[in-house]
């Protein structure tokens, strides 16, 4: 079961980034059959509760209290005053009297609130399984691998020109790599995220073959060693998911995973207290590496630096002046979750493009849709995510990388969803809650201070037989 | 055999195989295990419904496709659309699909001879559709339109007609594909429209310069509403100047049908 998990979360990349109503209905009923299934095995005491309610009730309180709010939105039992205005015109052009609700459309509502449902299905497995420390090794692996798969196609179908995602014809960004995805701001996000978990490998192996010795060009050589004869495989796959992350041209996703992997590489050293400047040392090589690709690897990125800082590249300012208007309108009972598109074609001045669908900032989005309380608790799930994985860095000796990639890949999504909205689409958001689950299960330590050697032997064993 | 697992407060915690004896963490199994044995059942019922409404409605893709273009649609894709959106209304209560669905009889409506016995039934049950699309998603702009148009043809401009013909307009009203589309509507019930509705019409004249000043020449043309459209566009002296140059560009004069 843990492998039909694994496989259902890593291949969400596949039909198009999981955007289309069959595709993330597939998923939900996937996640949802393996959900029913551990429900069962724990009711009947076959399955443990790795990780309990108590842990982890900063980061589930908020969500049940947004996915509440979510229904409310969508029932009508609620004061008529809360309604949306634009339920009374049917009534007034054809006599027909609707149950009134907040959401202006309560079927876009539903299927928003399927998609947040299945995310935080996806966080609780992950967060159960990956309390086994070879089951979190094994998931953050099989992220990557698939990453390095979706690259690869990515690499081959922009260096040969094919011009389509899978059997599609490319309508937009036809010049830049996407990969199975539409969008190439939602692919770096992707690509970010798996490159934070393949860092944060390497650095692991890397950091573990240094700290056994004191001496700093002995140290400096086990590194290289660890790198390039241990390592060469994770070295493969980072530097092919990063050529495909920069041949996006996508400046929100590259700028999100730089500060995701400095963040990466902060809080290890931090944790960890690794030798500062080794790490430092391999982390600027790192980015000096991306840095020297950008300049040599394409000529797209000239045309996107100037079109950022000297052009307006398009109607972000706009978008966000639209949505702090909506804010306004409706404060604290918003529009209904999913429903920004109908909104923004209600109240879209005329000098504004019509082809946003989306607000380019998922907070405002958020905000818009879900009124400003309910948009906090949202933004305080990932907030408390940040929060464990931070301190399960500083707590752990064994295993501190998975937390550290949590807490990373929380700020490549919170960083990027300020300027794209990558966490609306299934597959990023379905990679990022594997990621979160793992690192949240791997934030406590794994050596209690009591029953310690019966405890250790328990920890190498997966959580169930599933 | 129970495994003891620290928790982020560094009690033990229950992380048994098999039945607790500790009763707070069978009350924290028996709590988790029904509330998200609930969610199972709902993400795999709505996951289906998702995915069969999706698969039901497969074949009306490429022709609303066709349609978003402004690609003209056989009588025969109409109903392949219509077919569609009742399958798909079968299994997922949407607003949309059956606004789709009002669309569909519409143009097989319209691909019907003007006086067939057939044409106002049809019409009749797409005010029906849209009607329902609209009662379960009133923010539509598409839908109104629609609508407004639908009982235009059967009742003329009535007050309802009208008013589904200002709620598009205000639920969408900067929406570049709906323009020319209501602005039909508009100027054919000019007579009959209040200083409001009249402002509103104007307004779209305004974006409809703004999105395609050639289609509004002939519209204008057309709809002999030339005054209107340039008592809409009197303060844009340059895109006025502009209407007349692509109206002579017509084969038409401007000075003779404008009214001067």
């Amino acid at each position: 079961m843990l492998h039909f998990f694994v496989a259902l979360v890593v291949l969400t990349p596949l039909p198009l980034g999981c955007v289309y109503p069959w595709s993330w209905g597939l998923l939900a009923v996937g996640i949802g059959c393996v959900l029913g299934i551990w429900c069962f095995r724990l009711l009947a005491g076959k399955a443990p509760l790795a990780v309990p309610l108590t842990a982890v009730w900063p980061t589930l309180l908020p969500f049940f209290l947004v996915v509440a709010w979510i229904v409310l939105q969508m029932v009508s039992a609620t004061p008529d005053s809360w309604h949306h205005p634009a339920w009374s015109w049917p009534a007034s052009a054809f006599n027909a009297a609707p149950s009134s609700r907040i959401t202006v459309d309560p079927a876009t509502t539903s299927a928003a609130l399927t998609r947040l449902i299945t995310y935080g299905a996806i966080f609780w497995l992950a967060l159960q399984y990956g309390r086994d420390r070879r089951a979190a090794q094994m998931m953050i692996k099989a992220l990557v691998f698939a990453a390095v798969a979706f690259s690869l196609y990515g690499l081959v179908v922009e260096l040969s020109e094919i011009r389509m995602v899978l059997w599609f014809p490319k309508a937009t960004a036809i010049d830049d790599l996407s990969s199975t995805f539409v969008n190439r701001n939602t692919f770096a996000t992707y690509a970010g995220l798996a490159l934070v978990c393949v860092s944060g490998l390497i650095l692991a192996r890397v950091e573990g073959r240094m700290a056994n010795t004191d001496d700093l060009a002995d140290s400096v050589d086990r590194g290289i060693d660890a790198i390039i004869a241990r390592s060469s495989t994770l070295i493969a796959g980072w530097l092919l998911i990063a050529s495909a992350l920069l041949l996006t041209h996508s400046l929100g996703g590259i700028f999100s995973t730089v500060l995701a992997l400095a963040s990466l590489v902060a809080l290890y050293i931090y944790a960890r207290g690794a030798r500062r400047e080794v790490i430092i040392g391999l982390a600027t090589g790192a980015i000096v590496l991306l840095g020297a690709a950008v300049v040599v690897g394409s000529t797209g990125w000239e045309e996107r630096f100037n079109q950022a800082l000297w052009n307006q590249p398009d109607d972000r300012g706009k978008l966000a002046l639209l949505s702090l208007q909506g804010i306004e309108e409706r404060p604290l009972l918003g529009t209904g979750y999913g429903t920004f598109e109908t909104y923004f074609e209600y109240r879209r001045p005329a000098d504004m493009e019509p082809r946003y669908t989306k607000a380019h900032n998922t907070y405002l989005e958020s905000a818009v849709e879900l009124g400003l309380p309910a948009a906090v608790m949202l933004v305080a799930v990932f907030v408390s995510i940040a929060v464990r994985t931070w301190r399960g860095a500083r707590r752990r000796r064994r295993d501190a990388v998975y937390p550290c990639i949590g807490f990373s890949a929380t700020v490549l999504v919170c960083v990027h969803s300020l300027l794209d909205f990558s966490l609306q689409i299934p597959a990023v958001t379905a990679a990022y809650c594997l990621i979160a689950g793992i690192a949240c299960a791997q934030a406590d330590p794994s050596e209690p201070t009591v029953h310690r050697r019966s405890r250790t032997r328990a920890s190498d064993q997966p959580p169930d037989r599933l | 055999m129970a495994t003891l697992i620290a928790n982020g407060t560094g009690q033990p915690h229950d992380g048994a195989r098999g039945a607790s004896t500790d009763p707070i963490g069978r009350a924290q199994r028996w709590t988790v295990g029904v509330v998200l044995a609930f969610l199972a059942v709902f993400l795999v019922v709505m996951g289906s419904q998702f995915i069969m409404a999706s698969l039901a409605g497969f074949a009306g893709a490429p022709v609303l496709a066709k349609l978003r273009q402004a690609i003209p649609v056989s009588a025969h894709e109409a109903k392949d659309l219509l077919s569609a959106k009742q399958d798909e209304m079968k299994w997922l209560e949407s607003g949309e699909a059956a606004i789709d669905s009002g669309l569909a009889r519409l143009l097989i409506a319209e691909s019907l001879p003007a006086d067939a016995k057939e044409r106002d039934r049809l019409v009749a049950a797409a005010a029906s559709d849209l009607k329902q699309g609209l009662a379960a998603a009133p923010l539509s702009g598409r839908g109104w339109a629609r609508l407004a148009y639908s009982l235009a043809a059967l009742e003329g401009w009535s007050p309802a007609a009208m008013t589904a013909l200002r709620f598009s307009i205000a639920a969408a009203p900067f929406e570049p594909s709906l323009t020319l589309f209501r602005l039909r509507m508009g100027l054919e019930a000019w007579p009959h429209l209040d200083a409001r509705d009249r402002a509103s019409v104007l307004q779209q004249i305004r974006y409809a310069a703004k999105v395609d000043l050639k289609a509004l020449a002939l519209l204008a043309e057309e709809r002999q509403s030339i005054p209107v459209v340039r008592a809409a566009l009197r303060d844009q002296p340059h895109v006025l100047a502009e209407l007349d140059r692509l109206r002579t560009q017509t084969g038409r004069d401007p000075q003779r049908r404008s009214g001067g």
